[in-house]
Parts: C-alpha cells; structure tokens; sequence
C-alpha cells in the first residue's frame, strides 16, 4: 500500500534519511524502529508531507505522492499524529474534533471519542486535561474519517509502561477494527513486539533490517545497534 | 444519562449567543438615538470614535481570529479614502458606485499584501505590515499629483446618498445613522463571521497551523481571505471617513494611523468584537480631555497599552468579563443556590462568547 | 563612486550598530523591539543638548551608558513579566514605549528639525588620496565598526557572550544548563539599548534630527534584519551594510527610485528565501 523508494533527506550534511526502501502491506501494523536520531521520526514526515525528500519516492497505491503537500495526502487518507504532541490550546476538545470532522467527511465522531476515552473532557480545552488525555486528542484528530494509513509518532511517549501497553492495545483493536493499515514509531520495544506484524529498524537513516518480529529481534545487526548505543 | 457527544457540547457552549444577539439589538437601536441626546461637539466625537472604532474593529478582529499583528492598515484605510476621492475627481460615476470603487481599491490592496505576506510568521508578518505601509506612505509622498501631500486634498462628492445629498453627511446629525449603523453591522458581521465553521477554522490555524494543514486543509487562502476581510473593513472606515470629513492628506497614510488604532483594539481587548470600538471611544474621551488641560495624551495612552499588556491582557473586555463573573458569583452565592460545576472558560472567547457557566450563572441571576 | 561607497559605508555602519542591538535582544527575548527607534531618536536629541552644554565626547559616552540602564529597566519590570506569554505581548509593550518616547521627545524639543555641527575636530573633510571626504563621516565608520568589532569579540570570548550564543540557540536548554537567562537577558536588553543609544549619538551630527527620524531608522533596521535572517547575528551585518550601500547608490543614479529600494530588496529576498539570508527556519 505504501512504498518507499530509495528515500532520502539530508539536514545540511547529515544525511538523516539514507536511501530507505521498504514496503507497508495494506492492514498491517508496520513498527518503526531503531535508536534516537535513526530517521524514524523523519520518515513518517516524508511520507507525511511534513518535510520534502532530498532524493527517491514516495508512493501510495501505486500513486506517486512525493510533491503533494500534506493536506492533499491526508484527503488521500494518510493521517499522523505527531511525537509532540500537536493540538489547538485554545480549542475546546470538542470545537477540534468537530472541525476536524468536517473536513474529512467524518459521520460519527462520538464513536472516535467513545473509542478513545474523550467523553469527559470535550467541553475544555487542552490545557485543562491530563498529559494522557492530550495525547488521546491528538491520536483521536488523525482518526478522524477513517483514513486509510495512519502514521503513528511515539504515541506512547511520555506514557508509563503500563498505560503504553494498554494504549497500544486499545489502538491496535482500533485500527484493526476499522481496516486501518499503520505505521508506528515506537520506543519501547515491548509495546513494538507486542502489536506489530512486521518490523523495519533503522540507524543511521539506513534500514539495518527488516522482517517479522520474531526475526528481527535476533538479528545481530539489531542487537549491535541497540546495545552498541546503550554502552556508549 | 448517556454520554456528552460533541455536538450536545457545541450546541451548550453556543447558547450564550441568544442573549448577546438581543444585546446588541438593544445597543444598535439605543446608539442611534445619539443625536438627541449629545450636543454636537459631542457627537462629532462620538463619530470620530465610531469611525476609529471601526478602523480598530479590523485589526483587532485579524489579530483575535488569526493571531496575525498588522501595523500597516493605515494603507488600506488611506488607499481606500484616496482611491474615493480619486474617483470622484476624475470619473462621473453615481455616488454609490464611487464609493464602492473607492472600497475597492482599499480591498484590493489589502488582497495583494495578504498574498505576498500571509506566509511569513508571527514577529516577521508584523515587521512586514509595518514596513509595506511606510512604503505605501512613502509612494502617497511621491504621487503629489494625486495625494497634494500634507497638504491634504479637499474632496466634493456629488449626488444623493441614501436618501440625502452626500454634503450632507459633513453634518454629524446627518451622518451619524450611517456612522453608527456601520460600525454596529461591521461589529455584527465579523462576529457572525467569527462563529461559523470558516470563523472557527481561521482559529484553529491561528492555533495550530500544521495541525490544520495535517488534517487536510490547505491554510494559504483562508489566511489570505481573512486579512483581505480586515482590509475590507478597514477601506470601509477610509471611505466613511472621507465622506463625512471631504479631505484627506497624507497623515492618514502614515503608520502611527494604524498604529494607535491597534493600540486601542488592545486596550479595549480584541477577544470581544466590541472591544475595539469601546477602546477607541475611551481614547477619544481621553484625548479630547487631555488635550484641553496641554497635556500628552501618547504619553498616556503608551503608558495604559503598557500597563494592560502586562496586567490585563485582555483588555477591558477581559476586565468586565471578570467582573461580571465576580458580580455573578456574588448573586448565585446569595441565592443560596448549589453552584453547578462550572466548567472552565475558553481564554479567547470571554468576551465574545459567554461560555457556559456565565450564561448559566446569568440564568440563575434571573430566577 | 568612491565617495558614494563611503557614504554607503557610513549608513550601513549606523544601521549595522542597530541592527545588532535588535538583533541581540530578538535572539534573547524573542521579541523584535519596536521602540528601537524611539530610542535611536531620543539619544540623538539627548545627545544634541548634553553636547550644547557639556561636549559631544561627553554624551557620546554618558548617553548610551544612561539608555543601557534603561534597557536594563525596561527588560527587568516589563519584559520579564511577559515570557511564556505570546511574543506579541513584547511587541505591544515595546510598541507602548515608541508613543510615550515620541510624546516626551516632541514635548521637550518640539516638531522641528534640526541639523547640528559636528565637533571642531571632526569638522571638515580629510583628503583619502582617491578623494575628499567629511571627517565626521569617517568617524562615524571607525566607530561603528569598532563597536561591532567590540560585540562580535564579545560574544565570541566571553563568559556572557557565550551564553548568550547558547541561549539564542535554545533558551530551554540554556536555562537547564544552569545559564541564568534573565540575568544575561538583561544584559543583552541593556546592550541592545545601548548600541541604539550610540547610533543615536553618531546620527546627530550626520543626519537631521526629526521626530519622525525613528521610525524611517526603525523600518529601514527591521528590513536589513528580516533581509539578513531573524535569529541570526552575522546575517543583518552583511545586509546592514548592503543596504547603505543599495541606498547610496540609487540616491544619486535614481534618486526617485532610492526611496524604494530597501522595501524591494525586502520583498525579493522574502520571496526567494522567507528565512532570509542567514536565519533559521523557526516559526517565530
């Protein structure tokens, strides 16, 4: 469903993407993983249209979407959430669902708060709830109108253990209900093996491996990547 | 009880507006009565503040609805009153139809402004409005031909406006229904305008604009849209200022035109759409006053944005809606009766939009 | 043509020591000042009746030093109040300041212009061997050129001129770091105030003094730092001096042109690189 080409993206000299190729199958959970400054997050903002590859594609069904600009991509039915978390402050929560809704045709909103837990806290704004909940809005505005692919930026950043796999379950159920396909940016590794069907590490902006669970987690490479960044 | 949806809780938050609507009425209607009330020094005034009121309307609206500072509406005010005067100089078009030419030439200018500046963010925008309205002001300099400079240039409008003949409007007591109605049906439209799904939009990108544009909407146009919205109602104070005044010189392009107009959209608070006029109607009290006893009245008017900046940034909408909740709170405490929770208001719209728990608490007022 | 690059040179020295001060505060508080010029101006009128009284080697060293306490003033009961708040509040509040300076400014010496002499010493022309030029002018280079030299050296080797790198990059981090970023912010205001405080001084005797003097400096700074790049401290000194140059020239081949030219140089540079010459790209 989504496939990269050769992909890259260069900060000045730092090449923070370096020729990625990988392929994300239509309904899978596809983890996005590797140490701090691999280009995960980079990734997702290419695919996004948050930022415009210095070389290589972008495809979408088939479709070339390397030069479409990020609202045209997510009326394609791309959507992301963002690794800080990106709401309106001034906004009701239920002022942003609704805007939100609006634009992609979304009929029943109510059932995204529901699935989500917002209930509570539609009539204030985002300053006015808890960390947890804040990240749920942001999560609920790129569920909106069902997209077809949704690009998840650490949306357990910030969470404790606990609440990062309940929130991955809870997603997981989510998407899989609705037919989404994702891609997620995670860092704990449980959450990663727990919920996802297919694995792509990263370092150095260069895909190390790439493959089932089960697989990728007794790669070598892996291993040394990790553990290689965690000695230093 | 099931569930709150997002619609119930739209629909709650937007019930206040009845009240405001019916205060407005109330207000539009009393306003015009004016005339018979002030003696004519005074209502000169009133129409000087009214007309300001609007010019402060504009920028305080764009600066409420998208976060966007503009120093350089002068341009457009003065473009707008130029561009009437010009009109009615050189082409025989009907009154009205000058008029609307004269408008347009403000909104087109502000259109073009917009699309060239709306990408820039934040700090620079401002910089940039300020710097587009010396150039405009300095362009106004070297058209001498047209603008006659400082010197300022005496405009006959001809033929029947509304009803009376345009030199009519040099006399407040005539001008001041239209003066009046045009600020309250500026202050009206941007209101409304400011509720619907548009309206609620623009602030969502004033908010958040890579959110707005990851959930797909394109945010260029709408931001143009919105300043040109401002232009037009800034060309709108231009041209009724011309009008009533049949001169124009080149002071009116000139920044600190703009600049003290925003300076009293602050003071008087930009949250609420009546902000703006009440703070220009204070200054021009203040000024009127100050100026009788030699004293400074920019000194005093820095030193009050000064101070409102930093302790009420709000305004003196802000002020009155703190204490009206005071007031209220006073009054539900003494009917004894149990305080329902009150939920938190929304800090941009405590003026314009009374949220939920002052409207409640006035519902409880009145039992 | 020599004697129009020195005149170049001499304005885009004078906006060059603005545009630092604006440059310096903008990376510090986040907030571009807008009573930049109010200042410039009443250093100019300070400065013309302290050296009626006194002399001019007098206010050129007391009336930046007296503006620098202000800044110090103005950053410690007004700015520091206003971090964490929109950037615009700043801007409102130094907006607050330009009314209530012109006010002072006009009530103390009236709306006339006026044009004062130079000091005897510097009075008259010094022949370069290419050509004759105003001494003053040259003055007016050496030492705008000194104290950007002074500042550049500064931030560079200092204690505080570090941190002040480090807290332009990234005030959170800076302040994590054990940086006090309101102490070096008040220094950095007080600097910025200072320096304008010094142009001021230097444009008495070179420019006429009028009350609309600060507001055409402030536009032609803001440009030459939107030109050079917001956030950046190299990128306005290059575009400062461009500008006098563009300037100089264009007053003597177009000079009905010349009024325009910075605001075009502005629109080009924003339309091919919003972020300017040297800045980043931040959403400010």
């Amino acid at each position: 469903m989504l496939q990269l080409d050769d992909l890259s993206f260069a900060y000045g000299s730092v090449k923070a993407v370096n020729q990625v190729t990988l392929e994300v199958a239509e309904g899978s959970i596809h983890g996005l993983i590797g140490p701090n400054g691999a280009g995960k997050s980079t990734c997702i903002d290419l695919v996004s249209g948050r930022r415009r590859p210095t070389s290589g594609t972008v495809r979408y069904r088939g479709r070339h979407i390397t030069d479409l600009s990020a609202s045209r991509r997510r009326h394609l039915g791309i959507a992301r959430s963002f690794q800080r978390i990106s709401v309106y402050p001034t906004l009701t929560v239920a002022d942003q669902l609704d805007l939100a809704a609006r634009l992609v045709g979304e009929q029943d909103v109510d059932a995204i708060v529901a699935a989500l837990d917002l209930g509570q806290c539609l009539s204030v704004t985002p300053a006015e709830i808890g960390y947890g909940e804040q990240r749920r809005v942001d999560i609920a505005l790129a569920l909106v109108g069902a997209p077809d692919l949704v690009l998840l930026d650490e949306p357990a950043a910030g969470l404790s253990r606990e609440e990062s796999i309940a929130l991955a379950d809870h997603l997981a159920a989510l998407v899989r209900d609705r037919g989404m396909t994702v891609v997620l940016v995670e860092h704990h590794l449980e959450v990663v093996y727990r919920v996802c069907d297919r694995l792509t590490v990263l370092d150095h902006g260069a895909v190390i491996a790439d493959g089932v669970p089960q697989e990728v987690r007794r790669d070598p490479q892996v291993v040394a990547a990790y553990l290689g960044r965690s000695a230093a | 009880m099931s569930a709150p949806t997002v619609a119930d809780t739209l629909r709650r938050a937007r019930r206040g507006a009845r009240w405001e609507v019916a205060g407005w009425v109330v207000l539009a209607l009393v306003g015009l009565g004016a005339p018979y009330v002030l003696t004519l020094y005074q209502l000169q005034l009133a129409q000087q503040a009214a007309i300001m009121g609007i010019l402060a309307l504009s920028i305080g609206w764009l600066l409420r609805q998208t976060g966007q500072l503009s120093f350089g509406h002068a341009a457009f005010y003065g473009i707008a009153g130029y561009g009437t005067a010009y009109v009615a100089e050189h082409a025989s078009l009907p009154i009205g139809l000058t008029l609307l030419a004269g408008i347009g030439c403000g909104v087109v200018a502000a259109l073009v402004v917009g699309l060239v500046t709306i990408r820039v963010p934040g700090i620079a925008f401002a910089m940039l409005t300020l710097a587009i309205g010396m150039l405009v002001w300095v362009a106004g300099g070297q058209l001498h031909s047209i603008t006659r400079g400082a010197d300022g240039l005496n405009v006959s409008l001809e033929g029947s406006l509304l009803g009376k003949d345009v030199v009519m409007y040099g006399n407040p007591v005539d001008a001041w229904p239209l003066v009046w109605g045009l600020l309250m049906a500026s202050v009206a439209a941007l209101w409304a305008l400011s509720r619907t799904t548009w309206g609620r939009r623009l602030a969502s990108i004033r908010d958040n604009e890579e959110r707005v544009r990851f959930s797909g909407y394109a945010t260029y146009w709408p931001r143009v849209v919105a300043f040109t919205v401002s232009g037009l109602v800034a060309s709108l104070a231009g041209t009724v200022n011309l009008v009533t005044t049949s001169f124009i010189s080149l002071e009116t392009l000139y920044w600190s035109t703009g600049g003290l107009a925003l300076i009293v959209a602050v003071i008087g608070g930009v949250r609420s759409v009546l902000g703006p006029p009440v703070g220009a109607a204070l200054f021009i009290v203040l000024q009127n006053y100050l100026s009788g006893s030699g004293a400074h009245y920019q000194a005093v008017l820095g030193v009050v944005l000064i101070i409102v900046v930093l302790v009420a940034p709000g305004g003196l909408a802000e002020i009155a809606a703190r204490a009206r909740t005071a007031a209220v709170v006073r009054v539900r405490h003494r009917a004894t009766e149990p305080a329902p929770p009150a939920p938190a208001r929304d800090p941009l719209d405590a003026g314009a939009a009374p949220s939920t728990d002052t409207a409640g608490a006035r519902r409880a007022a009145a039992r | 043509m020599s004697v129009q690059v020195l005149n170049g040179l001499a304005f885009g020295v004078l906006l060059l020591v603005l545009s630092s001060g604006l440059a310096l505060i903008f990376g510090l508080r986040g907030v571009v000042n807008f009573a930049h010029g109010a200042v410039y101006m009443l250093a100019a009128y300070v400065a013309m009746s302290l050296s009626g009284r006194t002399s001019f080697w007098v206010a050129l060293v007391v009336v930046p030093v007296v503006l620098a306490v202000a800044g110090l003033l103005v950053d410690r009961f007004g700015l520091r109040y206003l971090v964490g708040r929109s950037p615009l509040d700043m801007v409102l509040l130094t907006f607050g300041l330009t009314f209530v300076i012109a006010d002072v400014v006009q009530s103390v010496w009236g709306t006339q212009a006026y044009t004062i002499d130079p000091p005897s010493v510097l009075a008259g022309s010094t022949d370069l061997g290419f050509a004759t030029y105003p001494t003053y002018r040259l003055f007016v280079i050496a030492v705008g050129l000194l104290a950007c030299a002074g500042l550049m050296t500064w931030l560079k080797f200092s204690r505080t001129g570090l941190f002040v790198r480090a807290s332009s990059d990234d005030r959170v981090t800076a302040g994590a770091m054990g940086v006090d970023v309101d102490r070096v912010s008040a220094t950095v205001v007080a600097l910025g105030f200072g320096l304008a405080g010094l142009a001021g001084v230097l444009a008495g005797p070179y420019l006429t003094l009028s009350p609309a003097m600060g507001t055409q400096i402030l536009i032609i700074t803001f440009i030459v730092v939107v030109v050079g790049g917001l956030g950046s401290i190299g990128g306005p000194m290059v575009a400062a001096l461009l500008i006098g140059l563009a300037n100089s020239i264009t007053a003597v081949h177009a000079p009905t042109l010349s009024a325009y030219v910075p605001y075009l140089l502005m629109l080009v540079v924003l339309l091919l690189r919003p972020q300017g010459i040297a800045g980043r790209r931040t959403a400010l």
